[in-house]
């Protein structure tokens, strides 16, 4: 049960935000962190297509031996990825707060540019408060 | 819950074998030259008749001897996916996938690929990636030491089947590919398909309690 | 509203649209009795059951005549985004706001005492400060953004400046204003309605909105009010 950090990539797949929470992963530079957006929203595009059964959706989750990626993927395209350990059964709800969040905090604010990176002060608060 | 699909690729990315089961939307040819020969008849475009045979007289010739115990076996344990796909013209229209099966085993490792990558990198030791889910199918993998990747398709809400793979490669891979003299194993050129490894692989997996 | 519709809630618009339509000839007037008019009017008029829309509820009933926030701050926020495109520094930015809040005010005080008329037994107009400015914490506040404000204090340093704080102002509750323009104040617009009512009620002054965040209230804002010096006299002289 911990959260190790959290993305948000905008549509074109660039990393617009990125945090991370305690010590269960290494901590990588920005840059780091932006090639590996762009990996995982092409990688997602293509999971989708992968369907043995018919039209499907992206990953929503994807495991290794310690941790997950949880991703949520909204109607506009914007995609947040909460990364967890991984027995963590409210990732899923927790993202649905981020979302919320984003909309209040970020969409709602007429100093973002939307996707753009997130420099919002409200929405770092905030999700410290949720994630911690 | 049920299992859709396996892959096996070598060390080399080239898919060296294919199998599926409740697949609903059927693999589409391969074009020419994107797929290596005697990975899954079914969807090698084979016009050439000296490949046939000769990916025949290998699987004949690696079973001689004990061909009697495998016609046997086969009205036991049908084989549905074998016996009415082979004749793949026959089929009655299907949804079939919108790419080539070759360009679909090049999505499948690239995918697996660098989430292996990334997961490495995020971890920052050797960690492996176990799975990934979506909405219609999971996909688990487990990749032997000697670079053999197994990649394996299956119901979303299935549990982590890394210990089917695993059987699978210590199974039917270990006895019917690695110790068996007609495979060449590391060709670069040849899949690994033969009759006794994909049956012993279609039982072992009829037999899960996944399998339904 | 060019066209007279023959409409039960035409009351409800303000009173010189109902004496120009008085000023109309008896024959348009008598239109309202034709046998025609029903049938333009259902076409019109909603369904039992049915919510009527904003524009024809009654203005004096304050129940249920909210909007959603979420609505207003994507509105808000794109009036903050189209008032930046078009001038040259934050004051600029903060009077432009005062201005839009400005349009505002009038109109809420409009409203207010029409609202005060129909529902007091005693309507009455405020003409010293000190009432008004309560009036204003209360009523104007509540009013426009559900709640009463949280504070009114008045300067110990100069005699014509009040304050009235609001500990989280709904419109500025999504707003994070960036480092380099920290002494940005959305609440300008506040400001603006808070000058406009104060003007309307015969109170000029200058009022300017302020950040002065706490510990406890990130969004802690002071609307700062500061009175001509005519208003000061007046008051002086009422005093006796």
């Amino acid at each position: 049960m911990a959260i190790f950090g959290l993305w948000v990539i905008n549509k074109a797949g660039g990393l617009v935000y990125e945090r991370s929470f305690g010590d269960g992963l290494p901590h990588l530079t920005s840059n780091e962190y932006l090639v590996l957006a762009g990996t995982l929203h092409g990688i997602h595009a293509i999971t989708s297509r992968l369907s043995p059964t018919g039209s499907s959706s992206g990953a929503h989750v994807i495991s290794g031996e310690t941790f997950k990626m949880n991703i949520l993927l909204t109607a506009t395209g914007t995609k947040f990825v909460l990364l967890t350990s991984l027995v963590e059964p409210t990732a899923d709800s927790m993202l649905q707060k981020v979302y919320e969040i984003y909309a209040d905090a970020v969409m709602k604010n007429p100093f973002h540019t939307p996707e753009m990176p997130i420099r919002s002060e409200a929405f770092d608060t905030r999700i410290t408060t949720l994630l911690g | 819950m049920t299992i859709y699909s396996l892959y096996i690729y070598d060390r080399h990315c080239a898919c060296v074998y294919y199998q599926d089961w409740h697949r609903t939307v059927r693999p589409k040819l391969a074009v020419e030259g994107g797929l290596l020969p005697a990975v899954y008849a079914p969807v090698y475009p084979s016009t050439n008749p000296d490949d046939a045979s000769y990916s025949n007289r290998n699987t004949l010739a690696s079973s001689s001897g004990v061909v009697v115990a495998v016609n046997e076996d086969v009205p036991r344990t049908p084989l549905p996916t074998q016996s009415s796909h082979s004749p793949i013209a026959q089929l009655p229209p299907p949804p079939t996938s919108s790419l080539s099966f070759d360009e679909e085993a090049k999505l499948v490792y690239g995918v697996v690929l660098s989430l292996r990558n990334m997961i490495k990198k995020l971890s920052g030791k050797d960690e492996q990636f176990t799975n990934y889910q979506t909405s219609t199918y999971k996909l688990h993998l487990y990749e032997t030491l000697s670079g053999y990747k197994f990649v394996m398709l299956s119901d979303p809400n299935a549990d982590s089947l890394r210990f089917v793979l695993r059987q699978i490669y210590s199974g039917p891979f270990l006895e019917y590919v690695v110790r068996n003299p007609l495979v060449e194993m590391d060709s670069r050129e040849r899949g690994i398909d033969n009759e006794y490894f994909r049956m012993s692989t279609d039982r072992l997996v009829r037999g899960l309690t996944v399998f339904q | 509203m060019s066209y007279p519709q023959p409409h039960p809630r035409f009351s409800v618009l303000s009173n010189s649209s109902l004496s120009s339509a008085e000023h109309l000839s008896p024959a348009s007037s008598s239109r309202f009795s034709l046998p025609s008019a029903p049938s333009i009017n259902t076409a019109t008029t909603p369904k039992p059951g049915v919510r009527p829309n904003i524009y024809d509820r009654p203005l004096n009933k304050t129940r249920n005549a909210e909007v959603s926030a979420a609505a207003f701050a994507f509105m808000f926020s794109e009036i903050v985004q189209y008032t930046q495109k078009r001038v040259s520094g934050i004051n600029d930015l903060e009077r432009r706001l005062n201005t839009l809040g400005y349009r505002i005010g009038t109109r809420v005080l409009e409203l207010m005492a029409w609202r005060n008329e129909s529902a007091a037994k005693a309507p009455k107009r405020e003409t010293r400060f000190l009432p008004a400015l309560m009036s204003i914490h209360t009523h104007v506040w509540r009013a426009v953004f559900g709640k009463p404000a949280d504070a009114i204090e008045k300067s110990v340093e100069n005699a014509d400046e009040y304050m009235i704080i609001d500990n989280d102002p709904p419109i500025t509750r999504n707003i994070s204003v960036p480092r380099d323009m920290s002494s940005l104040s959305c609440s300008s617009f506040t400001a603006g309605i808070v000058e406009a009512v104060l003007d309307g009620l015969g109170f000029s002054a200058r009022v300017t909105a302020h950040n002065t965040p706490n510990d406890q209230y990130p969004n802690r804002t002071t609307i700062l009010i500061k009175l001509e010096k005519s208003v000061l006299e007046r008051e002086e002289a009422l005093k006796t």
